[in-house]
């Protein structure tokens, strides 16, 4: 019996053996291997000529999976229109663009899920051959994969991403926790919190608003952005009635609209996104007797959508709000009317905020590439996006500035009228 | 513990008398003390409030109640598969979630809006309701002859896993249903046009929530004066339907045959089958039922939110189980209370504490509820099942 | 009907309907897809020899990750073999145990035999289909096999790298199934101990393969294991205690937000990582111990909400105890003098005080500090050791436990609470006890889990996360570690390995085969994978009730006859005592 033991012992110590030194690779000490595999995959892909490989890849990781699946397919869905309007390719047909649509999220949570983002980035970091990442699409995730990819250099465009804190100073340490490496390299074609908020703010007080009652759907973005609004409402005079967090997965919110109606507010404004039940929150606020003719409803760029209207139906949607951090599509002039034509034709309905935002962050990405023919390397391509000056995009004409935000500071301000939305003026 | 033996001149004397101060009573006096010290002064502020608007306290009171009876329906899903084979059945919110769909879809298809004839939307609805409580009920036996039945005589967490996979599954198909693309090709397929208007009914996006057209009156009742509180025609229809549904099933269970052999079932199985029970045909009936009451639910939260979205079961399922074990698991009347309850309690939350805060106050009063009360509200006592 | 026809068809039926309407439109093909999968149905079903059942069942993980993984990671045969293997020869075993040292080495070589030869099968279905309709190059993919096989550059062709790839994939699933084959004949703890030694040098095998072949699958597997840590945590409480617990995520919750809390710019508490872990473990068993109490007189599914109400009432606390209003201000408004008109002053005091960092989490977590070793997001491997030694730590800790006194009151308090009690067990002391415990390791699991993603967001502990751990236990096979690994393995690999991937892979085949990206919704296959992902417990839970390695005591109860006295036993005092069912 010892001899079969002994022997498979020999075995399996030759047979790992043989595995740690199949490969050329001398075996290092495990703690430094990672490092050493990032520089072996740095070998170019196959037949390409000096300097410029013969395809480069595109990443984005969005939660694909689970309830922000809605505003993802947008997003996603304009990241090809954009591609395949380039033919798949830059440097004039030369090189090849691969798309990858990576998944943050997991089936069985059904939301995007901080090791798989954490995954996604590094799996993105050590493939040599992406270029560019888009996204993510939640605040919180970018807080994860921002340190891995800055390590890695590699540029992040996020069509989403509105904490304040990714970019500028907000809590203690930000943002210079997320940046290891000391160098910028991530971008956001969307407008932070502080600016849309406080446009929000400005905007109620023009349309008279004198009291307010905020709500908010108890997530990151909207959290953010309706804790701006209310910091601007009261420096505006408005008198906050009150400030409650939803519970977004409830049936009905019949009780909540209650409550509100006691208060008698102008307005009521919705930090949130479509998905966390934004419609049925207009829906009950209109059933318990809050016409649109009394009180008003106000949300972000989170519901400037069609699901909105779907979800709320006409009646009720009728009416409400948006604040939207670009020029609205139908005021749009030269490339940016073409795709709103382009955008109409292919699926038949106005483009929504999220279309906008992720057909920029693609275009942003495009014209980064096409400027760095010469080298195509992560670091030309991060100093390419970050040099993009006076960009004529979709949402207007705007650069990043060097912490990576959108210049655009002029937010548009739509109203949904005839179950549509409708522009109705710029606000700042 | 016997707390009095008899000595040996046959007096009966004390003899260890158990110290008043047990572990239990020190925890119980010692949270309650922590909760008062925490809690007491809002609660006294809730109080307050209460009695200060006592129109809004009257108002919250009845919007709470009119949720409660639709997540008793619910819930009375639960219980009547848990009184059978004491399974959690975590695919009954996808079904009740199924049953919004389908009679989203049939509203579609047969075009009912506001503007039709209030006799075609009787009729429309009525019919309609019968139809998804058909879908729903068969959905469900399926449910229990494919995947919970071959787990009978299996460890008593195989089917809840079962279950819960069910339940994975149902809420992909509630995605996937949701997809105007799929009914368009369905429609190019079949040659039915008529598939289309089912796509309307869907939406553009796959996932976000689907609306139904309002249907039903948003109007005051005229029996109850404006200045009470509000109560429309919409929630009356809600309330009705849901306790004449309760009373059925009540009635069922109580009174007829089938009702007494599912009562026997689910007291113990083999007896009954040894009394000549069909005892899968019981359980199937009772899946049946319990299908039908989640359909009926899913439609009428449909009318009277307006809303239906894929995830939608379980949320309401979270609630409806916890009112199911609120009440005493496997009591009828039971889960009726719990879900009346839970209404209110999520109503008041909203209202006085802060609607974050609302299921974290549900779940609380669960657990004070249980610590008390073991088996739940109006559960039997005793008996500890294997 | 013979049970493997009646499988057959119906797994034919199902497969058909559902490539029919995923929109394969030709029939043919959809049913030739469906037959394939029916006859996989029914060797399953059929009354094979235990060995060749065992060998085919854990083959298909094998088979599975090659699929999913081969076109652009080829050596991931190799690491299918040695999980197939391993898990083969253990399936055997607890089948058939076997109890000389040459019997089970047989045993075990030939269940790792069949599970090797259908991976090895895969690898090459993947060759010469797969890789062609996913629309790479065989010249790309004989580079690839060079690149990235062992010895793959000096074999030249790619043909030769196959063979030789699958020859090694059979060879390292026949030892390992035949070394675990080996030590499950030894009795005991010893052999036990054997048993883990074995899949502790698969483990530790993982990282050198993962850099050789360049799998880079460490950052999937990290999470896979720390939630493998958190079943067997659970498995104590409900596998070993059967106290069914629902909301067993409240721990993981509150180890982690121990660490966030205590080693984070939150609060500007830098603690060391090796000191907090073991504050966050004991947090934990103090909360397993607090949230055990009231569920003391509860029994049966009773407990199961009360843990369920457990569950969701923490992150709601970790949520909403994030303080700052707009402007972050951190007043204390003490009741405030307000009392009876203006706001609630407990919860105003709660709303003011940022303790947890509320709805944007807690972030940058610091990573554990090791003279010479750098613990970062790009640095894979010394996160991996760590989590193996978390894991190696519970095992030992688990085992010994389990054994002891304590083990064994908490068996007798799952078969008769009564008995036990009567028996003069401590019920109070033995079911906190088993709260805690569990409590404790998912302590570990938390930090460990705060400090490697260095961040935490109270949406990462909610009710799926207790669900589905529960799922790794019974799956695997209650109150049997070496099931629960595998059980988790096997649900997380899915959850986050084989789903994600294949869905990858089908989308490039549909792209790659009608050339263009816009395809309708429904049939973008990430849509599908909630679908497919509860298709495999319910199918897992069909082909094996009882678990995939049940433990010895459970299945003696699964046999009914021995139980069938007993619960008459039981029935006739049922019926005596109710009236209502006495006088029917």
């Amino acid at each position: 019996m010892k001899r079969w033991i002994s022997l498979m012992v020999t075995m399996v110590l030759l047979l790992s053996t043989l595995l740690a030194c199949g490969t050329e690779t001398p075996t290092e000490a495990p703690a430094t291997s990672a490092s050493g595999s990032t520089t072996d995959n740095a070998t170019q892909p196959a037949g390409n000529t000096a300097g410029t490989p013969e395809s480069i890849t595109i990443v984005s990781s969005l939660p694909r999976t689970g309830s922000s699946k809605g505003q993802t397919d947008t997003i996603v869905n304009a990241i090809r229109m954009r591609l395949e309007e380039a033919d798949n390719t830059i440097c004039e047909g030369k090189v090849k663009v691969n798309y990858e649509d990576m998944d943050d999220a997991t089936a069985a949570k059904g939301a995007w899920d901080e090791a798989k983002e954490a995954e996604n980035a590094q799996n993105a970091a050590q493939d040599q051959n992406v270029l560019v990442y888009i996204g993510p699409f939640n605040s919180g995730a970018a807080k994860i994969s921002i340190p891995i990819l800055n390590q890695a250099g590699l540029v992040m465009i996020s069509p989403s991403n509105t904490a304040v804190g990714l970019t500028k100073p907000f809590d203690p340490g930000e943002p210079d926790v997320y940046y290891p490496s000391g160098k910028r390299t991530y971008t956001r074609v969307i407008p932070s919190d502080d600016l849309q908020g406080a446009a929000g703010a400005n905007w109620a007080k023009e349309l008279g608003v004198e009291s307010v009652y905020i709500l908010d759907d108890n997530e990151l973005y909207g959290k953010g952005l309706s804790n701006v609004f209310e910091k601007q409402a009261k420096a505006n005079g408005l008198t906050v009635l009150g400030h409650d967090s939803i519970d977004p997965k409830a049936s009905d919110y019949q009780a909540l609209m209650n409550k509100i109606k006691a208060t008698n507010p102008d307005l009521i404004y919705f930090g949130g996104i479509t998905q966390n039940n934004a419609g049925q929150l207009v829906k009950d606020m209109r059933s318990v007797g809050m016409t649109n003719a009394d009180v008003k409803f106000m949300g972000p760029d989170g519901i400037y959508e069609e699901a909105f209207i779907e979800a709320a139906g006409k009646d009720a949607a009728e009416g409400s709000y948006i604040t939207f951090g670009g020029v609205p599509p139908a005021k749009l002039t030269g490339k940016g009317a073409e795709w709103y034509a382009n955008y109409k034709a292919k699926f038949g309905s106005e483009p929504e905020a999220y279309a906008a935002y992720g057909y920029e962050a693609a275009s942003v990405a495009l014209n980064a590439l096409n400027q760095s023919c010469d080298s195509l390397t992560r670091e030309t391509v991060l100093n390419n996006v970050f040099n993009t000056k006076d960009f004529e995009g979709v949402l207007g004409t705007w650069s990043f500035d060097q912490n990576g935000d959108t210049t655009l500071t002029e937010l548009s301000g739509q109203q949904v009228t005839n179950g549509e939305f409708q522009y109705v003026q710029n606000i700042k | 513990m016997a707390t009095r033996s008899v000595s040996q001149s046959g007096d009966p004397v004390e003899v260890h008398q158990r110290p008043w101060l047990t572990t239990r009573r020190v925890i119980i006096i010692v949270s309650t003390i922590v909760f008062l010290a925490l809690f007491g002064i809002p609660l006294l502020n809730v109080g307050y409030k209460m009695v200060e608007t006592p129109s809004l306290f009257l108002q919250q009171v009845v919007t709470g109640l009119t949720k409660g009876t639709y997540l008793a329906i619910i819930a009375l899903g639960y219980t009547l598969v848990y009184g059978i084979i004491e399974l959690i059945n975590f695919a009954h919110g996808e079904v009740y979630m199924m049953g919004a769909f389908f009679s989203l879809s049939l509203i579609g298809l047969f075009g009912l809006s506001g503007e039709s004839s209030a006799l075609a939307l009787t009729f429309g609805l009525v019919g309609i309701m019968i139809c998804t409580m058909t879908f729903t009920a068969v959905l469900n036996a399926s449910i229990e002859r494919f995947a919970y039945r071959p787990l009978r005589n299996a460890p008593r967490l195989a089917p809840l896993i079962s279950a819960i996979g069910v339940s994975f599954m149902l809420q992909n198909v509630g995605i996937l249903w949701g997809d105007h693309n799929l009914w368009d090709n369905l429609a190019d397929w079949t040659g039915i046009d008529r598939l289309t208007r089912i796509g309307d009914a869907m939406g553009s996006n796959m996932v976000a929530p689907k609306s139904f057209p309002s249907l039903l009156p948003n109007r005051q009742v005229p029996f109850i004066p404006d200045s009470w509180f509000t109560f429309t025609w919409k929630s009356l229809l809600v309330v009705v339907v849901s306790l004449s549904l309760l009373g059925a099933l009540y009635a069922f269970v109580r009174f007829t045959k089938l009702g007494k052999a599912m009562r026997a079932t689910a007291q113990d199985r083999d007896a009954s089958r040894l009394m000549g029970i069909n005892v899968d045909l019981t359980i199937s009936l009772t899946f049946l039922i319990g299908g039908a009451l989640g359909g009926a639910a899913g439609m009428l939260v449909g009318l009277y939110t307006g809303t239906a979205v894929f995830n939608m079961g379980f949320t309401a399922g979270l609630l409806a189980f916890t009112a199911a074990v609120l009440g005493g698991i496997g009591n009828i009347l039971g889960s009726a209370l719990g879900g009346l309850l839970i209404g209110l309690l999520l109503a008041l939350s909203d209202q006085y504490l802060g609607s974050r805060w609302s299921n974290a106050v549900i779940f609380a009063i669960l657990v004070l509820i249980l610590v008390f009360r073991p088996t739940g509200l109006l559960g039997e006592e005793g008996g500890q099942k294997a | 009907m013979p049970k493997s026809l009646k499988v057959g068809i119906w797994t034919f039926i199902g497969s058909f309907l559902f490539l029919m309407f995923y929109g394969f439109q030709s029939v043919l093909v959809a049913a030739i897809g469906a037959l394939l999968i029916a006859i996989f149905g029914v060797l399953l079903a059929l009354p094979l020899p235990d060995v060749v059942k065992s060998g085919l069942l854990t083959g298909i993980i094998g088979l599975v990750f090659v699929i999913a993984y081969a076109v652009e990671r080829p050596a991931i045969a190799l690491l299918g073999a040695m999980i197939t293997g391993v898990s083969a020869a253990l399936m055997a075993s607890y089948r058939q145990h076997k109890t000389d040292l040459r019997a089970g080495a047989i045993q075990g070589a030939l269940a790792g035999a069949v599970g090797g030869a259908l991976t090895a099968i895969a690898l090459f279905l993947v060759w010469l289909y797969i890789v062609p309709a996913a629309g790479v190059t065989n010249i790309a993919y004989a580079k690839l096999l060079s690149e990235t096989i062992p010895l793959g550059a000096s074999l030249g062709s790619d043909v030769a790298i196959i063979g030789w790839l699958s020859a090694l994939t059979l060879l390292i699933s026949m030892l390992l199934g035949a070394l675990m084959g080996m030590a499950r004949t030894v009795e005991g703890v010893r052999g036990n101990l054997l048993s883990y030694a074995i899949l502790g040098l698969v483990v530790l095998l993982i990282p050198i393969l993962d850099r050789q072949t360049e799998l880079q699958l460490l950052n999937a597997f990290i999470p896979v294991f720390v939630f493998i840590l958190l079943a067997l945590g659970l498995n104590i409480v409900v596998g070993y205690a059967g106290l069914l617990d629902l909301g067993y995520a409240a721990f993981f919750a509150i180890g982690a937000y121990t660490t966030g809390m205590l080693s984070s710019p939150l609060h500007d508490t830098h603690w060391n990582f090796w000191l907090v872990i073991w504050i966050a473990a004991a947090v934990a068993a103090c909360a397993g111990v607090i949230l055990g109490a009231p569920t003391l007189p509860l029994r049966g599914d009773y407990l199961a909400i009360v843990t369920l109400g457990f569950g969701e009432i923490v992150p709601i606390l970790f949520r909403n105890l994030g303080g700052g209003g707009p402007n972050g201000s951190l007043t204390l408004k003490l009741f405030g003098g307000q009392l009876g008109t203006a706001d609630i002053a407990g919860f105003t005091v709660m709303d003011q005080v940022n303790l947890t960092g509320g709805v944007a989490g807690i972030n940058p977590i610091d990573p554990p500090k090791l003279p010479g070793i750098v613990f970062g997001p790009q640095n894979q491997v010394p996160w991996f050791y760590l989590l193996v030694a978390i894991m190696m730590l519970t095992l030992f800790l688990i085992n010994r436990l389990r054994g002891s006194r304590q083990g064994r009151a908490w068996t007798a308090l799952r078969e008769d609470e009564l008995a036990a009690d009567a028996m003069g067990i401590n019920t109070v002391r033995t079911k906190l006890l088993a709260f805690a415990m569990g409590a404790t390791f998912s302590g570990f699991a938390g930090a460990f889990y705060g400090a490697y993603v260095s961040a935490i967001f109270p949406t990462s502990f909610d009710f799926s996360v207790s669900i589905i751990v529960l799922c790794m236990v019974i799956l695997g096979g209650l109150g049997n570690m070496a099931g629960v690994i595998v059980g988790g393995l096997l649900i997380m690999g899915a959850d986050r390995l084989i789903l994600p991937q294949t869905s990858n892979l089908i989308r490039k085949v549909v792209q790659h085969q009608q050339n263009t990206l816009d395809l309708p919704t429904y049939r973008d296959i990430t849509q599908w994978r909630l679908l497919l992902f509860g298709m495999v417990l319910v199918l897992m839970m069909l082909v094996r009730p009882e678990g995939l390695l049940p433990n010895a005591r459970r299945r003696a109860e699964l046999h009914p006859d021995e139980d069938t006295a007993e619960q008459e036993n039981a029935t006739l005092f049922d019926a005596e005592r109710d009236p209502q069912l006495a006088g029917h």
